[in-house]
């Protein structure tokens, strides 16, 4: 088969693939100009970099689950793609959920282990980020995005599952009942954290990693909060690095916290934020969750098209024949449905979510106005995560933010994560179907993608845990009695 | 005389035996490996009788029928599909085999097979896609060079079940275009080419799925097993013994899928309680109990009519079609856990795609069960 980039369907323009961004073209041009530019890039570091490295990759994890490819991602540094979440005033891209969807699905349609290594570090990012927590702006995130510019990735993971608590993390009710390992003590100048966490996407390999846990395990909702821990930190270590059936390129791990100490500095966002921190950071990350999964379907339709067009079965191609051409159809319908959906929920995020206060002026002036070097300054650091900053953002926020708006937005990004997960699943099945047992062989890609397309339907909460989302949002009067 | 359901009773109690002791320690090292052809397993089943069970006396066959085959594999399914279709395939070939050698009246052919089938040697397949009825597709030439001998040309289908050190059903077409089927012997296989070189596959990676480099190969003349139309049958035939094996493998699957799925549902406390009391779980649950229940009687139905093709497609579609949802249902049952490869229900999901591409895909199968039924309606 060759170089499936010569598939037309691999080139199609963004206002194509998604057509409201022809209106917004018009009404928006420098935003959709930005989302072409990043697809570009994408689309250029996939097929040149990634695609090349894909089954090889996946071969090497398969014996040794530890493995990663820090060369490839190293590749990766010019384009900017692991900081792009930055703001450009901690020297990033500056980029929000959109942009993110669009380079993940383009990532992904190449090898979706490997571009869930960038969708995880987002993750990772996305909790300082949209805590507004400019401290870590400016450390952390600053580190990241230096790290792009020399050449040298700095990766960044979020720790929330744990052993006995997967569903019960992610969502409040559940909390209130959750058997947790984690916990923090306060001790003097910072935190004592003790616990495990499991199945971290990009574990092994992060240098920081976003940490929830309670300061008190016996009532979790009210005391979860999350912290910034450092490779390297006493008492932190990485442990087994799981094997799982797809999505090699990106190791799954477990991290252990033995008396791990976090100086105070490093809370994330204030005490006892987490539930409301992590339910923010889901809300950002579904909707791109929603682009890997139909970039996952992407990467095997374009892939078997390609070796439609070329096979043929009693003198004619496979792409001749009716039943053939129906199937196709149906699954360029339903890539294209669920790319809506995912834009729906990453739009909605990036223009009525939290980014919205990012573009308030106090924001603005401090990350565009007030140079790095002054904002780190001992004096402006305090002013800036002090009491009064933490009530200034809360009135902002709530003067700016729309209970409203952010229920819809729960709502929409649970949906681009069903939809589209489901969606990659049937889709990587019917690619099986339509080449036949040749397609069992790793040489096509196809049985790759199909292991891969299974996992966008358990993380980021599982389906199940997100219909429920879908329900306690969609119909708030029920709320209470959601089950 | 035991009774129908006495028999299958003791050949399932058998095959459950022989899982637990001889499959069961070494099918998940094997599916993560991909070690190849399971020789050992393999031979302990022809001295358990395994390989001539459908077979008559004068081959040395336990007279057994098609309903006790499918309750053998469906039982080694249970511990693991892909040494379940290493069995299943080699028997419902030899079955295959000697129908067409004993429905010919020639002698000569009985003996071969007679010979063949003291070799102990597992019979491979590599089966084109089916074109019509009794017709396939393949680019395989065999021409004949004057001699008694035939040389090979052109790609072959994918093969299964095939070791280098076994015999491999294959179909081509003469240079006049005449269907043709073959069978390629150990002999035959020349060790210096690249013959199907094992590369990863998806699942039942107990049972090689590979590429046979046929290109150039020489065989005798007496590799022919059929021509015209006769080949035509042999592949329908062969066709529908294996999917009759195949549906019996992915019932054995799904049964041992939703137990797995279930007794995670009983210990898993997540959202204040065990999750099989959340009762969207048991919706899931419930659904995959009705689709194995479902199966197992299409299955058993068709193996009861094992001449009847359309029964047999019709099994092979629905239970390998269930058998993937129902997988796929155990893994998102045990969440994350289900996705690691500790708790071995990932391999039953990549077992079960692999199932819905044996012996052609069920997309496939679609278009002959139409052709078949359009036949019965005249």
């Amino acid at each position: 088969m060759h170089d499936y980039l010569e598939v037309e369907i691999a080139q199609r323009s963004l206002c194509e693939m998604a057509p409201r961004m022809k209106i917004f073209a018009e009404l928006m041009p420098q935003f959709v100009n930005d989302l072409e530019l990043w697809q570009a890039k994408a689309r250029e570091y996939g097929g040149r970099c990634v695609r090349p490295r894909a089954l090889e990759i996946d071969r090497r994890c398969q014996a040794d689950p530890s493995y990663f490819d820090w060369e490839l991602i190293k590749r990766s540094t010019p384009y900017g793609f692991l900081s792009m979440m930055v703001p450009k005033g901690a020297g990033g891209g500056g980029q929000l959920s959109t942009s993110m969807a669009i380079v993940v699905e383009e990532l992904c349609a190449a090898c979706p282990g490997v571009a869930t290594v960038f969708g995880a570090n987002a993750l990772g990012v996305s909790g300082m980020l949209l805590a507004m927590d400019f401290y870590h702006y400016d450390r952390a995130l600053a580190e990241l995005a230096q790290g792009d510019r020399r050449g040298k990735p700095v990766i960044f993971a979020a720790a929330i599952t744990e052993p006995l608590a997967g569903s019960d993390v992610e969502d409040e009710e559940y909390l209130r009942t959750a058997k947790l390992t984690g916990e923090a003590k306060r001790v003097q100048d910072g935190y004592l954290i003790n616990g495990t966490k499991v199945f971290i996407s990009n574990g092994s390999v992060a240098q920081y990693a976003m940490v929830i846990v309670p300061l008190d395990r016996k009532r979790p909702v009210q005391t979860q909060s999350c912290f910034l821990v450092r490779k390297g930190d006493a008492g932190y270590s990485v442990g087994r690095v799981e094997e799982k059936m797809g999505m090699k390129a990106c190791p799954a791990a477990e991290l252990i916290f033995e008396d791990c100490f976090v100086p105070a500095e490093n809370l994330i966002g204030g005490e006892c934020t987490g539930v409301q921190g992590v339910e923010t950071v889901l809300g950002a990350s579904r909707g791109p969750v929603g682009a890997i999964a139909t970039g996952t379907a992407r990467g095997a339709f374009e892939r078997v098209v390609d070796y439609a067009k070329q096979r043929k079965v009693g003198g004619r191609r496979l792409i001749d024949q009716q039943w053939v051409q129906l199937k196709l159809a149906d699954m360029a319908l339903k890539i294209h449905a669920s790319r809506q959906v995912y834009l729906d929920a990453c739009m909605s995020f990036d223009f009525q979510g939290v980014p919205k206060l990012m573009k308030q002026l106090p924001s603005r002036i401090i990350l565009d106005l007030i140079p790095q070097s002054v904002r780190t300054n001992g004096f402006v650091s305090k002013l800036l995560r002090s009491e009064l900053a933490t009530k200034t953002t809360r009135a902002m926020s709530d003067r700016v933010l729309n209970p409203d708006d952010q229920r819809h937005q729960q709502q929409y990004s649970s949906m681009a994560k069903v939809s589209g997960s489901d969606m990659a699943v049937e889709v990587a099945s019917e690619a099986l179907q339509i080449v036949g047992l040749e397609a069992s062989l790793h040489r096509l890609e196809l049985e790759k993608l199909y292991r891969d397309a299974k996992l966008t339907q358990i993380f980021e909460g599982t389906n199940q845990l997100n219909r429920h989302n879908i329900f306690k949002n969609y119909f708030p009067e029920e709320r209470e009695h959601a089950q | 005389m035991h009774s129908d359901h006495e028999l299958i009773g003791e050949v399932e109690r058998t095959a459950a035996k022989f899982a637990y002791v001889h499959i069961e320690p070494r099918a998940a090292e094997i599916d993560h490996t991909a070690a190849g052809f399971p020789k050992e397993v393999f031979e302990l089943g022809i001295e358990s009788g395994f390989d001539r069970l459908l077979l008559p006396d004068k081959l040395g066959g336990s007279g057994l029928e098609m309903p006790e085959l499918c309750s053998l594999v469906g039982t080694l399914a249970k511990t693991c599909a892909a040494h379940a279709l290493v069995i299943g395939v080699h028997a419902a070939t030899a079955l295959s085999l000697s129908e067409i050698c004993f429905a010919t009246e020639d002698t000569g052919a009985q003996q071969r097979l007679e010979k063949l089938l003291d070799t102990h040697l597992p019979f491979g397949v590599a089966m084109p896609e089916p074109l019509s009825l009794r017709d396939f597709s393949t680019d395989l030439v065999a021409h004949e060079d004057g001699s008694a001998a035939l040389r090979l040309s052109g790609p072959s289908a994918i093969a299964f079940n095939w070791d280098r050190s076994g015999y491999l059903v294959l179909f081509a077409r003469s240079d006049k275009g005449e269907r043709l089927s073959l069978l390629l012997s150990p002999t035959n296989s020349d060790a210096s080419a690249n013959n199907g070189q094992l590369e990863p596959n998806l699942g039942l990676r107990a049972m090689p799925i590979v590429e046979p480099q046929l290109d150039g190969q020489v065989l005798h003349a007496t590799a022919v097993l059929a021509k015209g139309d006769r080949a035509g049958e042999f592949h329908q035939a062969l066709l529908c013994n294996l999917s009759l094996v195949t549906s019996a493998v992915a019932a054995g699957l799904m049964q041992s899928a939703h137990r797995k799925a279930l007794t995670y549902a009983v210990e898993r406390y997540q959202g204040g309680k065990t999750i099989v009391d959340h009762s969207h779980l048991r919706s899931i649950l419930g659904a995959m109990s009705g689709a194995v229940s479902a199966s197992l009687g299409s299955v058993n139905h068709a193996a009861s009519r094992a001449a009847d093709p359309l029964a047999a497609l019709s099994a092979k579609l629905s239970a390998t079609a269930a058998a993937q949802q129902v997988c796929t249902d155990a893994v998102q049952v045990l969440g994350g856990y289900g996705y690691m490869r500790d708790f071995g229900v990932e391999k039953m999901m990549r077992d079960a795609a692999v199932l819905t591409l044996l012996p052609v895909s069920n997309a496939r199968t679609e278009l002959l069960i139409t052709a078949l039924d359009r036949e019965l309606l005249g």
